[in-house]
């Protein structure tokens, strides 16, 4: 059962695929950096549970970070890619583009 | 250090001690900015001693009845209504419409006439007090006159008046604070509880990973905006933010989670 489970393609969706892709390009981030960043296609209700999701996945990883003075309040919470989460990513983009290929759209050609 | 202490605290004092300021600052707030005001509020009074004797040497009988069927008189429905028209009183209720008999009500509880005939030895004392809120001065003063000079019109009455001394016309003053505190604290307890929401239904898990990043960046985009002086922006951030979290909360609920299902079973 366990087997079959992780032979299924690990899609993801459209807010995984692009917070996955920021964070494999840019690098750590914040979730509001994120948010800025998407401009638009990242909102901050849905952010962080897009995240967290990703992070039950293992696709990402992070850790709270503590404000430095004169900063009080709640800590900010850093957001790295991990191996699996960029691999994943590979196999999207690449699925991605076999689906959107003329050799997907013709078929025999 | 201070986590230690917490922790080993019983589990409502843990609950009132991480939650003191949200519970004392509405409180407080309530207290002094609605509480205080009602509590020093006064109304203004006039108020008259005045001992009455018989100018006919009538019997004691005879004069009791004299001075009962006066202060009758001055206060029967017609004579207030009168008082309240001639001295144009409570013209807001007026204004709003309230019925005479409530005014009538009104002007009895504020005009009042207490005849004491039994304890004096030579005569009847009656004491006269009118005492109205947010009312012009002269007004009040000229009604308890008014008052006294129906005594004074009686040819068979001969009166004394003396100014009485001041009387707490606001004796539910403590209850009044009372009540402000308490308006306080239902508030505080709806704070309490909005803040409270995510961590009575959801993981201490959803919590760290979910709602705190997201408490952090609405304190941070808050903060920036008040240093800027951008209240407009402020609420706006504020706006945002109560939206965005009722989002996230939703999204992590039972609902959230049917909506994820399905639309990943429909993309399949």
């Amino acid at each position: 059962m366990n087997n079959s489970k992780n032979n299924e393609f690990p899609k993801l969706s459209r807010k995984e695929f692009l917070a996955l892709g920021m964070l494999i390009s840019k690098g750590e981030m914040f979730g509001l950096e994120m948010v800025e960043a998407a401009e638009g296609e990242l909102k901050r209700g849905t952010i962080y549970v897009t995240l967290q999701r990703m992070g039950d996945k293992g696709y990402i990883e992070s850790r709270e970070e503590p404000r430095s003075m004169p900063e009080i309040g709640i800590p900010r919470r850093k957001y790295w890619a991990t191996g699996l989460g960029e691999r994943v990513y590979q196999t999207n983009v690449k699925a991605h583009e076999f689906f959107n290929s003329g050799f997907a759209w013709g078929g025999n050609n | 250090m201070h986590e230690d202490k917490l922790k080993n605290q019983i589990p409502i004092l843990r609950f009132l001690n991480k939650q003191k300021w949200r519970i004392i600052i509405p409180i407080l707030f309530t207290t002094v900015y609605f509480g205080l005001p009602r509590y020093f509020r006064e109304p203004f009074a006039s108020q008259y001693y005045l001992f009455i004797t018989s100018a006919q040497n009538a019997a004691r009988e005879q004069l009791n009845s004299e001075v009962t069927d006066v202060s009758n008189q001055i206060l029967s429905d017609e004579s207030l209504l009168g008082l309240i028209t001639k001295y144009d009183l409570f013209a807001k209720e007026r204004k709003s419409g309230i019925n005479d008999k409530l005014l009538i009500e009104k002007m009895r509880r504020a005009t009042q006439i207490r005849p004491d005939t039994d304890n004096t030895a030579n005569g009847a004392m009656v004491y006269v007090w009118a005492h109205f809120w947010d009312t012009d001065p002269q007004k009040v003063i000229a009604v308890s006159n008014e008052v006294v000079a129906r005594f004074e019109e009686q040819s068979n009455l001969r009166v004394m008046k003396y100014i009485a001394p001041p009387y707490d016309y606001n004796p539910w003053r403590g209850w009044v604070l009372f009540g402000s505190a308490m308006q306080g604290a239902t508030f505080s307890l709806l704070l309490i509880l909005i803040w409270e929401i995510p961590f009575l239904f959801y993981s201490q898990k959803t919590k760290e990973m979910v709602f705190n990043p997201l408490k952090s960046d609405w304190q941070n985009e808050l903060f920036e905006a008040k240093l800027r002086n951008q209240t407009w922006k402020a609420m706006q951030i504020n706006t945002r933010y109560s939206y965005a979290f009722l989002a996230a909360m939703i999204q992590k609920s039972p609902i959230g989670d049917l909506i994820e299902f399905v639309s990943r079973f429909a993309k399949l």
